[in-house]
Order: structure tokens, then C-alpha cells, then sequence
């Protein structure tokens, strides 16, 4: 039954109509991929009402062609500008980025795709010989199983802090205790969130990844002041290169692929965390990865992307066995199923087994198709990496102001992405590693309540169920491999004799000062609540301030000389010492000035007033461009706010103070589009 | 020196250009002006959650067929704010929304219960006009493994096997199912309300990790969640909201199993008299009002005109009356549009009732822990 239902799919997919439809869908995916801020999700949204009109076939063959490949072109912009395209591409940029940088950006975007495609299949794979066992394996997991697996996934600080596991340490627990901002579910506690209402649902991670990663690089790529790569290579002669590599890695896309579907088919966890699951994986059990991940290893490539794609057949897994969306944008899988009157369970698993298959194929199809289409125009793009930057420097900072603003439409989005920019690009300068704070971030609210209900509900029982412990065997065994690697790079921070200690200045200690402050404040604001709501930021945070106290007699009492760095395991993206600390600060100050400048501008205009001036105001006074180019980006700018995220996003802006400019800009927009649909209609 | 007034000169000059472009703009002409009277170009309706669910799925089909009741046949635009339970949206729409009818809010019941119990809540109920309403009926369903076929079984069984499930702590499921235990003199349950979603929920209920659950109509019906399970015999219905007649009397739903009996009903069976009390008065208003009369509905920002809100009321009227839509409706929400539908102005009496100051409001606050 189950061949026959697979080969009917197949056959009804065949037919033009239906591959046309999964062209469309892997197009837009495509489109909304490689946007920064916006992903699956947007698009599924847009295409959700015109379901009501398609079969059920056509209608899933487009939505998960749309979903499948948003993870492939996600890596554009992660490795161009070290701007995370999607939350899975997060890992992407630690050796994608770098790749870039020495001119390897054809090889790294070649990787990348066939990474992509291979876990994408994979995760096709996977989901289609689960299907007799896959309820039974799905009801196996349960709230403590599902809090192990958030465990498994903070375990990776251990890993991604490379030789600074007190830092890594230290910005992880920072990242739980962000994640614990806003409401308690179990007491309705409103923690750190003062009379905010924007932090209610605690602190959104797309302004957070995009502060604390693009940001700092863009800042810093304009310190620098070339193009993104040093040296310009043969993009094209690259991408083969890629290939070769992503087919010569075949056994870490394998276990990549594995840890994708296993991660995508964990509800809560998903592309936010997949990437990190993986890359931390490939450092752990790739030869000499502690030492060259992080510099531009194209295994720390193949790594997340393989993973990220694959996630998309595992996040079905419980979508359809059960209504439990994977994701987000499964989520919206399940709206559509409901207005097509299919029902998740066991239905789809048998009598509805053909479009069960039918959506298996896409994610196939599509994936080809998706890698076909990004290698077709991997030569054009690996070159926008030779581009002066001073071009590029505005057009991605107006794109992180916009994307960072669709996480909530709030001016909180703005002011996050603000803060978490400068915190960024400080802890980037101090060589604190960034990946913890986003993993603790993501997997706060998931741990906290996961432990809740599993605490709740069996007592401390829990702990023996046998899932639970084979879970808790591979966190140590993690946390081993991490610590051990740490270790073994501070052994080697001492070529001669040893200094001795003694009290050195040292600007970081300042920052460790800011944290130890930020958690001091924290535990003891938290007295205030209730037991169970006080409970997990204690937990988090009393060891933090001890951390901390450690981290600073680290800081000023040290054998090493002030200013004296160990880069050597870093586990985050290279700083570029070879400018001179005057020019730094002094090409900080502008950048930042500007970036503030901007949210001052959309504070006082509006976004669609504001973006594009900024852009042309840039372009002419900063970086001296020519008026016409000047002029010409600036309007692409403009067109852009208004045809994509105006008219078809319908983004709501915020209100500014001098709105009479955006008002009557969009008012004549609207009017324009409302007669030329009425005239096509 | 030189150099900064440089760059202040040239400043000046780009912005004069700029100023100069704007203008350009602003001469053109206004092609999105609203023709006279209450027919808008473009309509939108806020969502305070993300897309998909019950609200996003009714404001979308609301949008697939009620330009055609305008004159100009006017875009309607669904627009997502997630955010705090809907209190970014609720605050969006009540602050900053004009009131020229074209920017309406799907409101779900908690928001009204978030106004009730007044924390955080920047936006108030009382001022937005409502345009349209359904409702549904809440049904309490414990697993198959309990044993308890009927409330009187449910009464006697260990209290520590009941665990019920919830999003939070104020979520209507956890609040509503809490609340009928304790009335029913059920104690030492245990509560585990802190699930992601219904979705989740019914994975927990389904590998018996939850216990009890406050579900509503829908998830019995067409493709609703517990469908399945329901008919696998792995969930029981213990009791139902029911629905108030005109008389306020609490009668059996249609679409509900016409054997699950009235929480009134369930309570008599195991306490042999009719509910009454404080508890049993915020229950009421609180299970039957709040969570079944005004499970969503369509509301408009403070200080909209009477003449749009009634043009808006009578072309969603006639929408309601068009076949087509009934169509989509209960394609998506698998029951009935004639029994979910509520008309406007009884929802306005619903709430008015609801938002008047009342001893009952305190015993809820204090019970919520509020």
C-alpha cells in the first residue's frame, strides 16, 4: 500500500501543472530566504487564503516547495555579510562569513547548496520510511524528554566557547536570563519586563541574532574599509570546489541530516537551534575542528546547512502523525490541511497516505529544483563579495532596521537590535563567544517549562524513564568532548615559562564588571516573586555571578600581559587586528552614529521616509558616492520598503512623530496599486 | 574645522534636495482618498496571534467574502501582531488605530478575561464596538485510563491522576477546568499549564501525560483535534458549557454529544442540589459568558462613528447570509455557522453585562490569583 500511494504521488506531481506550482513555491522561498527577517513563514502566510481555491495536491505541493527551500537561500546573506538569512542560518555565518572574506565565497555558497540539497532528501528520506513506526516513536516523547533535548542543545555552550569555556559560560547563562524575560506562564509572573509590554513575550530572537551578529559585522567590515573578500578569487572554479567537498564530507552530511530530522521533529526546538546542534557536533567529532572552525572551514558549512534542510522532513514527523506542528511554519501546514478538511493522525498515514507522499516528493522536487536555481546564480552573487563595502554597508543596514522590525512591528524590535548590536560588537572586540547567548536564548522558555511539566506532572520520577537517561549519557558526553577541548587549549597558551601572576588593566574586565552588574540586579530583583517564578532565574543566576567573580580575577590577575589575546579556539568569528585601536574607535563611533541616525530617522519620518534617506545620505556624505548611484540605490531602497513590504507584506509601521511625508508617500502608493488591481481585475 | 563644515554644507544641500522630492510627492495626486460615505479602499483586520490559527483562519475568510458587500469592493488585509496573548495587538488597535472603520481586531475570550482581571492590559473592551461574533461551548474531557465514564466516577477516582492541561496559569482551558474541579470539591489535582498550544496539549493528552482538559465544540468537529481520539474512545466528555436560552436558563448544545450533561447537571449528579456561591456566580459569567459567548469576535476601535459601525454591521449581516461564505466557514471550523453565530448587539449586551462591576469579579481575581 505504501509503494503503491508513494509511486501514485509521484505520478500525480509529474504532471506540469503540479511541478509549475512547486516552481512557484521554491521561487518565493528562494525570495524570502535570502531576506533577512522574513522566511517560510511570511510566504506561507501569503499563500494560506488561496488554498481555499486548489486541491489538496496542488496546494501542498506549493507550500512545501515554498518551506523546503528557504533554508538554501538563507545562506546567501549569511555568508556574504554575515547576516543571518533565516534563524537556521545562524551557525552558517561562523565559517561561511570567513569563507567570504578570503575569497572563497563560490566554494562556500557550492557546499552550502549541495549540503542542502543532499539533507533535504535526507529529511524526505527519513519521513517516508518512518511512517509505519512513526506514531509510536512520537508519543515516546514526552516533557521530560523534550527537556533533555533542550539540555542536550545547552550543553553545546560547552563546545561553542571554545577556549573560553568561563565566558561561554557566562554568555549562556546571559542568554537563559533574556529568554526568562516576560511572562511566567506557571505563576503569571511578569519577570524583567518592568512596564513594558513589548517584553511580555520576552525578547524576540530575530532583533537579537541580527544585533549581536550583523551588526558588529557590517560595523566591522566598514572599520576595514575594503570589499568583504581580501582577495578575489574565481567564484565559479570555487563553487565546484564546494560540490566536491560537500560529496567528500558524505558521512558528516550524514550525521548532519540525521540530527536535522531529529531536531525539526522536536516541537520547540527547530530551525532556531538546528544549525547549532549540528555545527557544535561537526567541532566535536570533526578532526582538527576546535582549531580552524570559525576561520573558514567549509565543514562548519556543510554542517548547519545539511541540517537545516533535513530539519523540514523531521518537523512533518509530528505534523502529520499527530497535529503537532514541528515549526512554525508547520504550524501553518496545519492551517492549510484544515481548510483543505484533512485532519493530522493517523488518517494521513493511511487513508490520506497519497498526499501524505504528495508532500514527500515536494520537499524531494523542490530541493532540486532550489539548489539548481542557487547555483545558477552562485558566480553573481560570490562577487558581490569584491564590492567596495562602502556600498554595501547601507543598503544591509536599512535591510537588518526592516528585518529586525518584523519580529513584533514594535519600536522594541529596534531598540533590541540597537542594544544587542553594541553588545555584540563589544563582546566580538573582547573575544567573548556570541553562539551561547543565542542558545540560551532559545532554549530558556523550552527548558523552564519543559522542567515544569515534567516536574509537575511526574514528581522526580521522571529522571529514570529511559529516553531520559540516554539523553543525560549524551549530554556528558558532550560536555566531556567541550570541556576537554578547552582544557587542552589552555595548556598550550604558555610557549615558554610562566609569567606570574600579577594586576594588569584590562578593558574587557569591564564588560565582565557589566555582566556581573546585569546578574546581580536580576537575582536580586527576582526575591521579589514567588517561589516557583524566582526559581529558575536563581538557578541561572547565582552561579552566573560566581562565574563572573571568577571570569574578573581572570581578567585583572592573570600570567598573560594586558592586551594580550589567544585567539586559538575562538569559537566566533575572527576581529581583524591590523587596524590600529585610533582608527577603530574612531570608524566605530561614525558607524554606530549613523546606525543611531537611522532610528532616529525612523522615529522622526517613519520607516519609508527614513530607510531610503539614510541609504542616499550615506552613499553621498560617508562613503562620497556619485549623485546618480547615490540616487539610484536610495530609490531601489524606497521601492523595496513599499512593493514588497508595504503592498505585500503590509507591514504595520511605527508611528512617527512627523508622519505627514510616509502618509501621503503610501496614501498615493495604495491609490496607484488599488487602480491598476482594479484594472487588471 | 574645514572638513565638518563641508560636510555640513553638503548635508544641508542633499536634504534641501530631498525636502524639494518630497514635495514632488505630495503634489501628486491622492489616488487612495475614500470616496464619500463609508466605502473604504482597504480594510484591515488585525490578528493578535500568529498566522493559522482560529483567529487568523476566521479574519481570512472573512476577507475572501466581504468586499463584495462594499461598494468599491475594498481590500481586506490580514495583518498578524503576535505578541503577549494579543495585548500588543489590543493596545495597537485601541491607542493608535483611527476610527474611520478601516482597521478592525479579532478579540478572543481571554482578551476579554485579560480586561475582566485588569493586569497589563492596555486596551478596554468597553469602549470597542463589536461588528460580529461567534461563540462555542466549552466541554471538559478527561482520558480514557482514568476510568471515569461519568462525573460521579470522576468525583471518587485519586485526585493525583487528574492532571490538567493549559497554556498558562490565566489560560482560559487551565482557569475554566481549575474552576470546575474545585466547584465539583475535587482537590489536590495537579496542574500543568504551561503547553505551547492546543496542538501540544492534545500530544500530551494523547500520550497520557495530561489527564484533563477544558476543550471547546470545534475540536469535536470536522478536523477538529480531539476528533480522532474522541471516537477511538480514548476521551470521555464529563460536562459541557451548554448554551443560555433566552430565559437564561442552561440548556444541552446541539453540537455537543447530546449525553454530555450541563456542568449544572454534573454538579447536581454528584452533589444532589443545584451550584450556587460566589465561585459557582464567577464560574458562570466566566464558562458560559466570557468563554462561550465571546469566544472571538470582531471589534472596532474606541470612538468609531455610528453610521460606519452600523454600514459595517449590516454588510457582515449579509455576508453571513451568503451560502459561499457559510461554505468556507464550516469548511475550516467543521460545525455549523448557524449554531457558533452570535448577532452583534447580543454580544454587546454579553459584555456590557459582563464589564459592569460585580462582587463576582473579585471572587474570579482572587481565585486566578490575581
Amino acid at each position: 500500500m505504501i509503494i503503491d500511494a508513494a509511486l501514485g504521488a509521484l505520478e500525480n506531481l509529474a504532471a506540469p501543472m503540479r511541478l509549475l506550482f512547486i516552481f512557484f513555491g521554491v521561487l518565493m522561498g528562494l525570495a524570502l530566504g535570502a531576506m533577512p527577517g522574513l522566511g517560510g513563514l511570511v510566504g506561507l502566510a501569503i499563500l494560506l487564503p488561496f488554498t481555499f481555491d486548489m486541491d489538496p495536491f496542488m496546494a501542498f505541493s506549493i507550500m512545501i516547495g515554498l518551506i523546503s527551500v528557504t533554508s538554501t537561500s538563507d545562506t546567501i546573506p549569511s555568508v556574504l555579510f554575515g547576516v543571518p538569512g533565516t534563524a537556521a542560518a545562524q551557525a552558517t555565518i561562523m565559517d561561511g562569513h570567513p569563507m567570504a572574506k578570503n575569497g572563497e565565497a563560490g566554494r562556500a555558497f557550492g557546499a552550502a547548496y549541495t549540503a542542502s540539497l543532499m539533507g533535504g532528501v535526507f529529511g524526505a528520506l527519513i519521513l517516508a520510511v518512518s511512517i509505519p513506526v512513526i506514531r509510536p516513536v512520537v508519543l515516546a516523547f514526552g516533557s521530560p524528554e523534550f527537556f533533555m533535548m533542550g539540555m542536550l542543545g545547552i550543553s553545546m555552550v560547552a563546545v561553542l566557547s571554545g577556549n573560553a569555556p568561563m565566558k561561554g559560560l557566562i554568555a549562556g547563562a546571559f542568554g537563559l536570563a533574556i529568554g526568562m524575560v516576560g511572562m511566567d506562564p506557571q505563576t503569571g509572573v511578569i519577570r524583567w519586563a518592568y512596564d513594558a509590554l513589548y517584553l511580555w513575550d520576552g525578547i524576540p530572537l530575530v532583533p537579537v541574532a541580527l544585533g549581536l551578529f550583523a551588526l558588529p559585522e557590517v560595523v566591522d567590515l566598514v572599520i576595514k574599509g575594503t570589499s568583504i573578500a581580501d582577495v578575489p578569487k574565481d567564484a565559479m572554479k570555487g563553487v565546484w570546489r564546494g560540490i566536491r567537498d560537500a560529496f567528500e564530507h558524505w558521512f558528516l552530511v550524514l550525521r548532519c541530516s540525521a540530527i536535522g530530522v531529529w531536531i525539526g521533529a522536536t516541537p520547540g526546538l527547530g530551525a532556531s537551534v538546528v544549525d547549532w546542534f549540528a555545527y557544535g557536533h561537526a567541532i566535536q567529532s570533526e578532526k582538527g575542528a576546535s582549531e580552524s572552525f570559525g576561520k573558514g572551514d567549509v565543514r562548519g558549512v556543510i554542517a548547519p546547512e545539511t541540517a537545516n534542510n533535513a530539519k523540514e522532513g523531521g518537523a512533518l514527523i509530528p505534523t502529520l502523525a499527530f497535529g503537532i506542528p514541528g515549526s512554525a511554519s508547520m504550524a501553518l501546514l496545519l492551517g492549510a490541511m484544515t481548510i483543505q478538511g484533512l485532519s493530522p493522525g493517523s488518517a494521513m498515514l493511511t487513508k490520506h497516505l497519497d498526499v501524505t507522499f504528495t508532500m514527500i516528493w515536494s520537499l524531494v522536487i523542490a530541493n532540486i529544483f532550489g539548489t539548481g536555481i542557487c547555483l545558477l546564480f552562485t558566480n553573481a552573487l560570490a562577487r558581490i563579495a569584491l564590492i567596495r563595502i562602502h556600498l554595501i554597508a547601507p543598503i544591509v543596514i536599512g535591510i537588518v532596521f526592516v528585518a529586525s522590525f518584523q519580529a513584533t512591528s514594535h519600536y522594541g524590535d529596534l531598540w533590541s537590535l540597537l542594544i544587542f548590536g553594541l553588545l555584540g560588537w563589544f563582546m566580538k572586540r573582547f573575544s567573548w563567544p556570541r553562539p551561547p547567548v543565542i542558545l540560551g536564548l532559545v532554549l530558556s522558555k523550552i527548558i523552564e517549562n519543559y522542567l515544569f511539566l515534567s516536574v509537575t506532572r511526574y514528581d522526580w520520577h521522571w529522571l529514570t524513564r529511559p529516553i531520559v537517561i540516554v539523553i543525560g549519557l549524551l549530554i556528558a558526553v558532550s560536555l566531556f568532548y567541550g570541556f576537554r577541548g578547552a582544557l587542552k587549549h589552555r595548556g598550550r597558551n604558555f610557549d615558554g615559562p610562566k609569567p606570574p601572576i600579577r594586576f594588569k588593566f584590562n578593558p574587557g574586565g569591564i564588560f565582565t564588571l557589566i555582566f556581573l552588574a546585569a546578574f546581580t540586579i536580576g537575582v536580586v530583583t527576582a526575591t521579589e516573586w514567588e517561589i516557583h517564578a524566582r526559581l529558575f532565574p536563581w538557578v541561572i543566576g547565582i552561579p552566573a555571578i560566581v562565574l563572573c567573580l571568577g571570569q574578573l580575577m581572570g581578567d585583572f590577575f592573570g600570567r598573560k600581559k594586558s592586551g594580550e589575546e589567544d585567539t586559538r579556539g575562538m569559537m566566533d568569528l575572527p576581529v581583524d587586528r591590523s587596524v590600529p585601536t585610533s582608527i577603530v574607535i574612531r570608524r566605530a563611533v561614525t558607524t554606530f552614529l549613523w546606525i543611531f541616525g537611522v532610528f532616529g530617522a525612523i522615529f522622526l519620518f517613519g520607516f519609508v521616509v527614513a530607510v531610503p534617506l539614510f541609504v542616499f545620505l550615506y552613499l553621498k556624505l560617508q562613503a562620497g558616492e556619485k549623485l546618480g548611484l547615490s540616487l539610484k540605490t536610495s530609490a531601489a531602497m524606497a521601492l523595496l520598503l513599499i512593493v514588497v513590504f508595504h503592498l505585500v507584506l503590509n507591514v504595520p509601521w511605527p508611528e512617527s512623530v512627523l508622519p505627514y511625508m510616509e502618509e501621503a508617500i503610501l496614501r498615493r502608493v495604495e491609490g496607484i496599486y488599488d487602480w491598476s488591481w482594479a484594472a487588471f481585475s | 574645522m574645514m572638513r565638518c563644515m563641508k560636510f555640513v554644507k553638503r548635508s544641508i544641500k542633499y536634504l534641501a534636495l530631498i525636502v524639494a522630492l518630497g514635495l514632488v510627492v505630495i503634489s501628486l495626486p491622492d489616488g487612495a482618498q475614500a470616496a464619500s460615505g463609508f466605502n473604504p479602499k482597504r480594510i484591515k483586520i488585525l490578528i493578535g496571534f500568529p498566522p493559522a490559527g482560529g483567529h487568523d483562519l476566521e479574519a481570512r475568510v472573512i476577507a475572501r467574502h466581504l468586499p463584495k458587500y462594499f461598494r468599491g469592493k475594498p481590500s481586506i488585509i490580514v495583518q498578524n501582531m503576535p505578541g503577549a496573548g494579543g495585548k500588543i495587538m489590543g493596545a495597537y488597535i485601541y491607542n493608535r488605530s483611527k476610527p474611520d472603520g478601516t482597521t478592525a481586531a479579532i478579540f478572543g475570550s481571554s482578551q476579554v478575561q485579560e480586561n475582566i482581571l485588569g493586569a497589563g492590559v492596555e486596551y478596554d473592551v468597553r469602549d470597542m464596538p463589536i461588528v460580529w461574533a461567534v461563540r462555542s461551548v466549552r466541554v471538559g474531557i478527561v482520558r480514557d485510563f482514568l476510568k471515569a465514564k461519568t462525573v460521579k466516577d470522576l468525583a471518587t477516582i485519586d485526585p493525583s491522576k487528574i492532571a490538567v492541561a493549559g497554556r498558562s496559569k490565566t489560560d482560559s482551558s487551565c482557569v475554566t477546568g481549575t474552576m470546575a474541579l474545585t466547584l465539583l470539591g475535587i482537590k489536590n489535582f495537579k496542574r500543568v499549564c504551561a503547553y505551547a498550544g492546543t496542538a501540544v496539549i492534545r500530544g500530551a493528552v494523547e500520550r497520557g501525560e495530561a489527564s484533563f482538559f477544558e476543550a471547546s465544540d470545534p475540536h469535536f468537529l470536522g478536523q477538529g483535534a480531539f476528533v480522532e481520539m474522541y471516537k477511538k474512545g480514548m476521551v470521555v466528555q464529563m460536562w459541557q458549557s451548554g448554551q443560555v436560552t433566552e430565559d437564561g436558563k442552561i440548556v444541552r448544545a446541539k453540537t455537543v454529544n447530546k449525553n454530555t450533561p450541563t456542568f449544572q447537571e454534573a454538579y447536581r449528579a454528584v452533589h444532589g442540589k443545584d451550584p450556587s456561591g460566589p465561585l459557582w456566580e464567577a464560574f458562570r459569567k466566566v464558562y458560559n459568558d466570557v468563554h462561550s459567548t465571546l469566544t472571538r469576535t470582531l471589534v472596532l476601535p474606541p470612538g468609531t462613528p455610528g453610521n460606519i459601525v452600523n454600514a459595517l454591521r449590516e454588510n457582515i449581516e449579509s455576508m453571513s447570509n451568503d451560502p459561499a461564505f457559510v461554505k468556507d466557514w464550516e469548511k475550516v471550523f467543521g460545525q455549523e455557522f448557524a449554531n457558533a453565530r452570535v448577532p452583534a448587539l447580543e454580544a454587546e449586551k454579553v459584555k456590557d453585562e459582563l464589564m459592569k462591576p460585580a462582587p463576582w469579579q473579585d471572587t474570579f481575581k482572587k481565585f486566578v490569583g490575581m
